[in-house]
């Protein structure tokens, strides 16, 4: 093995018990903890074993591993932004919301000579 | 429906169930005089959505004897308004009229705005000001304001000659139906994408729109176009 692999192999591998160590002791939800830990895992198969990127290159007629590795990116990378994208979207009407219900809850200021009602009747 | 030039003048009835609703956000120094204005004209219910001032908006618009409204933190102003239009409908109001806080607004077109909701021709009045008076408006903003009305025309479908005006007036019905979910100024755009969906009647009325040093000052910058194209393009591609 070359220094690289005893580098990043011991970091994913630390990344790996970590994340074990969360599931057992039930401080992270399972599908999280799920994904994260294949991420580590395949990360570090990887970095033991960079033949296996080159064979499924090969298999997939695109010839290199490091060609593979950037289409898997080009792909995953726009799937992540709109995720993200949909996320913080969705965060912010969730602020919005909340903004809006306490500003409706609790007016800075009412008027002394009328009610909420008022307009209902009088229309 | 389109552009006409509204009738009859609305009763003292209208009024009554008229809801202004002005969201506002540092307009410390035009506040009150818009507030005042409005009064002037007869509006008996205002309603001001603070949206997160750092100045004294909401106090001055208090000391008015307005209904005031708070955003703790800054959302933009579609979300004010909403907010307010909200408020409005759960208030009873039965026309609701949305008018800037910078004062670039003139209180006297009010009665012109209500005139066919009041009358029952239409379910929503939009202003505008290439059928009105646009004054002092630069060039480059007229440019991006008719760019913006063609691409409105496209994208909707409806035949309109000004697009980001936020002096509109609608039923309580129509506010209901109309509600808007982008913060910022692609609500203006929302808001007539639904409107374009919704088969309401609708009608364009004249109105003059003035533009001052501190409107220009404190207003969008021309930049602000391409943040407002991302936010329609984002709607669209999220929703």
């Amino acid at each position: 093995m070359i220094p690289f692999q005893w580098l990043f192999g011991g970091l994913l591998s630390a990344a790996l018990a970590i994340e074990l160590i969360l599931q057992i002791r039930h401080q992270s939800r399972r599908s999280i903890g799920l994904l994260r830990g294949s991420v580590w895992a395949t990360a570090l198969v990887l970095v033991l074993y960079p033949n296996i990127l080159q064979t499924i290159a090969v298999k997939l007629s695109i010839g290199r591993g490091a060609d593979f590795l950037l289409y898997m990116l080009a792909v995953s990378f726009p799937t992540v932004c709109f995720y993200l994208l949909h996320s913080i979207e969705k965060q912010r009407q969730q602020i919005t919301q909340l903004v809006r219900a306490l500003a409706q809850k609790t007016p800075y200021h009412e008027p002394r000579d009328a009610s909420r009602s008022d307009a209902g009747h009088a229309g | 429906m389109n552009t006409q030039v509204a009738s009859a003048e609305p009763s003292l009835d209208a009024f009554a169930s008229l809801f202004v609703v002005i969201p506002a956000y540092n307009e410390s120094g035009r506040i009150g005089a818009v507030i005042e204005d409005l009064r002037h004209c007869g509006v008996k219910h205002i309603v001001v959505v603070d949206d997160g001032s750092a100045d004294e908006t909401a106090d001055l618009a208090a000391r008015t004897n307005v209904w005031v409204l708070q955003h703790i933190v800054n959302r933009g102003q579609g979300a004010a308004l909403q907010t307010g239009i909200d408020f409005a409908v759960a208030s009873g109001a039965k026309i609701i009229l949305t008018f800037d806080a910078d004062g670039q607004h003139a209180a006297a077109d009010l009665k012109r705005m209500i005139a066919p909701i009041v009358n029952r021709t239409c379910d929503v009045t939009l202003g505008s000001r290439f059928l009105g008076r646009a004054e002092n408006v630069p060039l480059t903003r007229r440019l991006l304001l008719k760019a913006a009305v063609w691409l409105t025309r496209l994208t909707s479908g409806l035949p309109l000659t000004d697009t980001h005006n936020g002096f509109r007036a609608m039923t309580s019905k129509a506010a209901s139906m109309l509600r808007m979910s982008e913060d910022g100024m692609a609500h203006a755009s929302e808001f007539l994408d639904r409107l374009a969906v919704s088969k309401l009647n609708w009608q364009e009325i004249p109105v003059t729109i003035r533009y001052t040093d501190g409107t220009l000052a404190k207003g969008q910058r021309n930049s602000a176009a391409f943040r407002i194209l991302f936010r329609i393009f984002l709607s669209k591609v999220l929703r």
